[in-house]
């Protein structure tokens, strides 16, 4: 059974171009899922858990509509404590990284535009705890 | 909260704080003024004098006859002094003589002379003057007020015998002004015994006259003097007898016997046309305390102050309660007015202009209307005076226009030459003098200053209360029936209509220069909440850039790190693929790019992931779930367009092809997402561009309105996309305006942030562009809280904001409604049916 990561950024060719390099690193070895709103995400999250595959992995966005990013990770957080959490983003409120950081649910921050190497290296980090 | 006063006044010149405190303290130094004296100059009491034209005349010639004067007096009060039976007959020989000396420079004057007591020397001098002058006189007399003034020997020698005096004042010589000035003067805190004034009725009714009761007579005869309130006290009697002038008791007795009539007035007595008043002149501070008029000054500066520190509280209250000085706020809001419409600056200059003229006219009115009458001498040369001052200024202040320089000393000039040239022809008592220089501390220096800083305009008010109630007490307390009081109110009168004039000139010269620094200070603001806006708008435009450069620089990579494999793929595949293969490859690369134009969103690719797996299933894979996860990755998600191109997937290499096509997409996939984010990326920064460009004053240009508002969307795209359904209604073929479209992109940002903050960021945003015959309409509305009926009248003032303090300046849609109107057009604000607002602009297509 593969364990899956999901992509949340209301931008479609963010989402396109992340899920890109993570086919490219990581190959069919996890199902990339996405969702292009916090909204979304919590949903998937929900499906993919009853479908019986393992979120091991979010990279959000911070600034999307409806639901901000940290507000995301921290209900992921509550919910599924084990799911690690990437926020990749271009702009996001000092305040909101704390709270998010603070809360516990944050495992690492990318700012946009990102490095590749960078990001696969921070992935494999968390995945590899 | 000791910080807060600091920079409350650190906001205000020093000069301000010192004119200020001036003012407090002139006003309490003449409260606290008991011990407050001074000695009126020569120049007043001649003035005094002067009021009787006649005995101006006189003084001319007097210094030399003093001597004689002197002389002879120095008899004639010896005679008075010897007590032997020919006392009478040399006093009577003096006094013809003196009198003959006398009558003879002063021709006009009634009576003069020294009557030790009334009942002795009268009837002897009465049969003589009567035979000089007719039935013209009244006597009795001792000496009149300008001979006091004259003979000072005479004064001494009264001051050695204490005696009691009798001055009496003819009728025809009465001012009212020599009893409360010159006899007090000369007879004040040096000579501590009695005093007698004989009046004749006629000179008394002739001063007092609407005064009827007697008691009243005298209380204004003999103003704050001690009136001996027992005749058993009177030291007439007993001291002179003892003195050996036995003469007195004749008369002490009479006073001892005549009922106190009024009870206020120990003794007098009457003879047939005479009245004795016997009253004792306490030490000290006589010269102050008689001058009356100058209680009225203090009373009036006490009011002054009350009222001031009155004012002074309710503009601090205001102030504490509105948050901004109801003279600031007057003033902004009146400025800002003008500056829209400069021409009432002109008028405003016209209107002064006008004011001077008036003034000129009017002091040549006066001129020669007082040279007509005949008026005394001392109002022609006033009137003269200001005549000449105003004539002169009135061509200074054509010449000079506005140089504020020339217009402080102009002010000054205008202030304190009238000032001077009354004390110096003496037209003022102590009393309008004190006012004048009063005022004119206040003018100078409020003209002076108040134009440096117009948040010191606030004293302009404050100064109108000040002379108003000034004014009214001074009319309220004065005694108009004296000639004196009378020129002292037309002083005054004078003085207030002056002073408004004073007070709209230096509002309208004010103004003017205000209006300059308004610009500069009002173009500032503008840019400063352009420079908020744009504040507002970099968190979003910094994410809107950096997400398609995070997609670019993705891409970028990724193309980069599949050349490699991609190449490999190619060149293996290439030799196991055939002609139609490539063929087939070719055509799966189109629908790669159809399908990246019309990219699924995630919910649609989960719909379709279980279709895609069907379709797969029916052309015979058992287990498809890595082509279709391929497919995915590769956005080939449209069942339709799969179905289509059924002929690719049936194909034996299906699985090497679409292998092949994985390998290359970073490639494809990175070039198309480079083109759209590099889109993406210049429409932001073009529609940033245009919206700040506005260093210099932007020119009309046809402009399109309708890619206007898009370039103000696309800077707003972050603000919107969060919640705001927008509804784009716009006319097809919108004709091109002439227009700023950097000033107009702002009035769309601000009326679509409103929106968005009225709707608290979540609701629908409608933006109708229609055309008309010679006009565009612009509408925003939103569903939001809509606009509060009593504000609906204000939103487009300058300085109203009902948002929290510090997160509108409150000048948003003032600067809405000048570029509005700029443009020709039109600005409207309503509330809609049920929610939120709309606000419609309309735009002419050229001014």
């Amino acid at each position: 059974m593969k364990s899956a990561i999901l992509c949340v950024d209301d931008e479609r060719v963010i989402i396109m171009s992340i899920i890109e390099q993570l086919w490219e690193h990581f190959g069919d070895k996890y199902i990339y899922e996405m969702a292009m709103s916090g909204e979304e995400a919590l949903e998937i999250i929900d499906e993919l858990v009853m479908d019986n595959t393992t979120v091991i992995l979010i990279i959000s966005d911070w600034l999307m509509s409806g639901m901000k990013g940290d507000e995301l990770v921290i209900r992921v957080h509550e919910k599924y404590p084990k799911v690690q959490t990437i926020m990749l983003t271009g702009q996001a409120s000092p305040d909101a990284i704390e709270h998010a950081t603070n809360a516990g649910a944050l495992n690492a921050f990318v700012a946009k535009p990102w490095d590749k190497a960078a990001l696969m290296r921070t992935i494999s980090e968390l995945l590899d705890k | 909260m000791i910080q807060r006063i600091r920079e409350y006044v650190k906001s205000y010149s020093p000069i301000y704080w010192i004119s200020i405190l001036l003012i407090v303290l002139l006003s309490l130094v003449l409260f606290l003024s008991n011990n407050f004296s001074f000695t009126p100059s020569r120049q007043m009491i001649q003035v005094a004098v002067s009021d009787s034209e006649h005995i101006k005349t006189k003084l001319s010639d007097t210094k030399e006859t003093f001597a004689a004067y002197e002389t002879m007096f120095s008899r004639l009060a010896d005679s008075l002094y010897r007590d032997d039976e020919n006392w009478a007959s040399d006093f009577n020989a003096q006094a013809r003589i003196l009198f003959d000396g006398f009558y003879e420079l002063n021709p006009h004057v009634s009576g003069c002379f020294i009557s030790i007591d009334g009942v002795d020397a009268s009837p002897l001098l009465q049969t003589y003057v009567d035979l000089r002058t007719g039935k013209e006189s009244h006597i009795s007399v001792f000496v009149d007020a300008s001979f006091i003034y004259g003979g000072g020997g005479l004064n001494d020698r009264l001051k050695t015998h204490k005696e009691p005096i009798f001055i009496t004042v003819p009728s025809s010589f009465v001012g009212g002004f020599e009893l409360s000035y010159v006899v007090p003067l000369y007879i004040r805190d040096e000579y501590r015994g009695l005093l007698g004034i004989v009046l004749d009725k006629s000179s008394l009714s002739g001063m007092f006259g609407e005064y009827a009761d007697r008691e009243r007579q005298m209380m204004l005869l003999t103003p704050k003097l001690e009136i001996i309130s027992s005749t058993a006290d009177l030291p007439i009697g007993s001291s002179l007898e003892s003195q050996g002038y036995p003469r007195y008791k004749e008369l002490a007795e009479k006073i001892r016997n005549s009922e106190d009539a009024t009870g206020r007035v120990s003794g007098h007595f009457e003879g047939q046309d005479w009245m004795y008043i016997f009253v004792r002149l306490p030490s000290g501070q006589i010269f102050l305390e008689s001058f009356q008029l100058l209680q009225w000054l203090l009373v009036t500066n006490i009011m002054i102050f009350l009222l001031s520190l009155l004012a002074l509280i309710c503009i601090w209250f205001l102030q504490k309660r509105n948050g901004i000085s109801p003279f600031d706020r007057l003033v902004n809001v009146a400025l800002i007015k003008m500056q829209r419409r400069s021409e009432e600056a002109e008028i405003a200059d016209k209107a002064s202009f006008a004011i001077h003229i008036t003034i000129v006219f009017i002091t040549l009115v006066l001129l020669i209307h007082s040279f007509i009458n005949g008026a005394a001498l001392t109002e022609k040369i006033t009137f003269l005076v200001y005549f000449i001052l105003s004539s002169i200024l009135l061509i200074w202040y054509r010449k000079t226009e506005r140089s504020l320089p020339v217009k402080y000393a102009y002010v000054s000039f205008f202030l304190l030459a009238p000032v001077a040239v009354h004390l110096i022809t003496g037209g003022f008592d102590a009393a309008s003098a004190g006012h004048v220089i009063l005022f004119s501390v206040m003018a100078v220096i409020l003209s002076s200053y108040v134009l440096r800083n117009p948040k010191e305009l606030g004293i302009f008010p404050l100064f109108v209360v000040v002379l108003f109630s000034d004014a009214i007490i001074e009319i309220a307390t004065t005694d108009m029936s004296s000639s004196d009081t009378a020129i002292r109110f037309i002083t005054v009168i004078f003085f207030l209509g002056f002073s408004m004039f004073f007070s709209t000139e230096l509002y309208v010269t004010g103004i003017t220069d205000i209006l300059m620094r308004l610009k500069k200070t009002q173009s500032m603001l503008v840019q400063k909440e352009r420079m908020v806006t744009l504040g507002r708008l970099i968190a979003g435009i910094a994410h809107e850039i950096n997400t398609p450069l995070g997609a670019i620089k993705a891409s970028v990579e990724n193309a980069n790190s599949a050349l490699q494999p991609a190449f490999l793929a190619l060149m293996e595949s290439g030799q196991r693929l055939n002609e139609s293969d490539r063929d087939l490859f070719f055509r799966l690369l189109d629908i790669e790019y159809a399908s990246m134009d019309d990219m699924y969103t995630p919910m649609q690719i989960r719909k379709a992931r279980p279709v895609i797996r069907e379709f797969f299933m029916e052309l015979g894979y058992v287990d498809p779930q890595d082509i279709v996860e391929i497919m995915i990755r590769l956005d080939i998600c449209n069942i339709e367009l799969i179905r289509q191109n059924r002929s690719i997937f049936e194909s034996a290499n299906m699985r090497d092809l679409l292998t092949l096509l994985s390998k290359t997409a970073p490639i494809v996939r990175g070039f198309y997402i480079i083109s759209q984010a590099t889109a993406k990326t210049s429409k932001t920064v073009y529609a940033l561009k245009s919206y700040s460009h506005t260093a210099a004053p932007s020119e009309l240009i046809w402009m399109d309105v309708v890619q206007n508002i898009d370039n103000v969307l696309v800077l707003l795209y972050n603000q919107i996309k969060s919640g705001i359904e927008l509804v784009r209604e716009y006319d097809e073929d919108t004709p091109k305006i002439l227009g700023r479209p950097d000033e107009l992109s702002q009035v769309w940002i601000n009326l679509i942030q409103n929106a968005i903050q009225a709707m608290n960021g979540t609701g629908k945003l409608i933006i109708r562009i229609k055309k008309e015959m010679d006009a565009i309409l612009v509408s925003i509305s939103d569903d939001g809280c809509g606009i509060a009926t009593d504000a609906i009248g204000h939103i487009f003032e300058p300085f109203y904001t009902t948002k929290d303090v510090g997160e509108g300046t409150g000048l948003g849609l003032d600067i809405c409604k000048n570029i509005v109107t700029a443009h020709n057009g039109t600005i409207q604000a309503e509330n809609g049916a049920i929610a939120g607002a709309t606000f419609t602009v309309r735009l002419p297509l050229s001014l």
